[in-house]
């Protein structure tokens, strides 16, 4: 290079380069090099202006507030419109009195209840008898009330709750997640718009249910003996994961690839989307990343 | 029909559009491979343009390099909607070596300069007076390069560490430190004589 070599006109340059550049072949030193200075500039796996980490406490507090936020507009008809298995808007937050309610004696120091689901009937049927006023009013003393007792606790200690043993810092996004997926289930009932999480607390679902991930697929029996899946959650709040699906601790290159959006993903975590209505992009083995995605909704409790 | 079996030109950008949206977002997300496939499908591309601009093969791979750490740290520089991923490349790649070759012309020039400023050096500073000593520091760093002078200004005049130094100037911290060292051998070789040292 010359001091008399001035760059010459653009948009010639670039069309020079646009018909000859494919012809030419960056060697293989050149690859890895721009590899690895790209590693050292920014970690792979984490997503470009990742969210800030905020607490299980945090995570729930806010999925509370939505939720309360969203009650608080429910014209007195739409607390009655079918919502989710039998039970109408007001059931479903009476299903959630219930869980509060149980996680509240848990934490307490309670033994652990068995069924998520028929445990909570009682507190769903009963707001029968209640105006949907009351009910909310009721649903939101209970949660606030979670929120007060988890002051005096230690978030790393381990709980079992629906017979998930994790630390209640954990257990509270799992919380806030169930929350968020009912909050969506009245929102279709009602026929509102859905809402993804926050990116801090999409982030911190997002994170949980990828470490759960070979948990699920193993107890819905998609096991792959040395299957490993990519999976890229895309938009704020994502990252990328390779999940073995056997289980396994090791790193493996990953054949499969899913790309989905960070929030889609977690409403089939939700068990309220599938592959094909996830809008999940998946190259590769289509068995291991059905596997994948149906391991994902197994992680649901309802 | 054989019309209707054509691949329609519009389908076609949209398929492209599709495909660059993405890659970005799995670029964003952290997926490395996507940075493999963006590099294997650009990668000639990005070096072709560079070398056309540059006309040195080495200094257009340290461009090559600098684009797509550019576009895996920040992929959300890439706005679909104002035209393609490789419309993109092409204009951040041009716009690097422009700049390379700029600073290699300020470069040469303040080479040139700083050989003529070596004679003054040689024979007017005091070594024992501050004052002027810190001018002749002032004046090596003045000589260094841009990226260098820059990473020293950072590194010694503020205090920063090479990770910092790496953050601020949005650099691989291994490349911060090879600035840093390159620059140390140059000001040794510059301020040789306020060691009574002849060069």
């Amino acid at each position: 290079m010359t001091a008399n070599d001035q760059p010459r006109d653009p948009v010639t340059e670039l069309r020079f380069a646009l018909a000859e550049g494919d012809a030419i072949d960056a060697s293989d030193a050149l690859r890895a090099r721009v590899l690895a200075a790209a590693a050292e500039a920014r970690q792979p796996g984490v997503a470009v202006d990742a969210p800030a980490w905020i607490s299980g406490t945090d995570v729930f507090r806010r999925a509370v507030m939505s939720l309360d936020e969203l009650l608080a507009t429910l014209s007195p008809d739409e607390w009655s419109r079918p919502a989710l298995r039998d039970l109408d808007v007001q059931g479903l937050v009476g299903h959630l009195i219930g869980v509060e309610e149980a996680f509240a004696a848990v934490l307490l120091g309670a033994d652990d209840i068995a069924d998520h689901v028929d445990d909570t009937q009682a507190a769903a049927l009963r707001q029968r008898d209640v105006a949907p006023l009351e009910t909310h009013r009721q649903w939101f003393d209970v949660a606030t009330k979670s929120i007060a007792l988890l002051e005096d606790l230690d978030l790393s200690a381990p709980v079992s709750f629906y017979g998930v043993t994790l630390p209640l810092d954990d257990l509270l996004v799992i919380r806030a997640f169930e929350m968020w997926i009912h909050d969506e289930d009245v929102r279709r009932a009602t026929g509102r718009g859905l809402v993804s999480p926050d990116p801090e607390r999409l982030a911190r679902m997002v994170a949980l249910a990828s470490m759960l991930l070979p948990a699920g697929i193993a107890r819905s029996g998609n096991a792959h003996d040395g299957a490993t899946a990519r999976l890229v959650l895309t938009g704020t709040g994502g990252g990328t994961w390779d999940v073995n699906l056997d289980g396994a601790s090791e790193t493996r290159a990953a054949t499969t690839r899913i790309v989905v959006d960070a929030a889609e993903f977690c409403r089939v975590v939700g068990n309220r989307k599938d592959q094909s209505t996830s809008g999940a992009v998946v190259s590769g083995n289509a068995s291991i990343a059905a596997g994948v995605l149906v391991g994902a909704a197994a992680l649901a409790l309802d | 029909m054989l019309s209707s079996l054509a691949p329609s030109p519009i389908g076609t950008l949209r398929a492209v559009a599709d495909h660059d949206s993405m890659l970005v977002d799995r670029l964003a997300a952290g997926d490395d491979d996507a940075l493999k496939e963006l590099f294997d499908r650009y990668s000639g591309f990005v070096l072709g343009l560079a070398r056309r601009v540059t006309h040195n093969d080495q200094v257009a791979e340290e461009v090559v390099q600098d684009v797509f750490a550019s576009i895996w740290s920040k992929p959300q520089r890439f706005n679909a909607s104002r035209g393609s991923l490789r419309a993109y490349l092409g204009v951040l790649t041009y716009s690097r070596a422009v700049d390379v070759v700029r600073s290699d012309v300020r470069r040469r020039a303040r080479e040139q300069r700083c050989v003529a400023e070596d004679v003054d050096l040689r024979s007017n500073v005091d070594p024992l007076d501050a004052t002027s000593v810190a001018d002749a520091v002032r004046d090596a760093i003045a000589c260094l390069p841009d990226e260098q002078r820059l990473a020293v200004e950072l590194a010694f005049f503020h205090g920063h560490t090479y990770r910092e130094v790496a953050t601020v100037l949005a650099i691989p911290e291994g490349t911060a430190k090879s600035r840093l060292r390159l620059a140390q051998a140059k000001l040794g070789v510059l301020l040789a004589p306020l060691r009574g040292e002849h060069v």
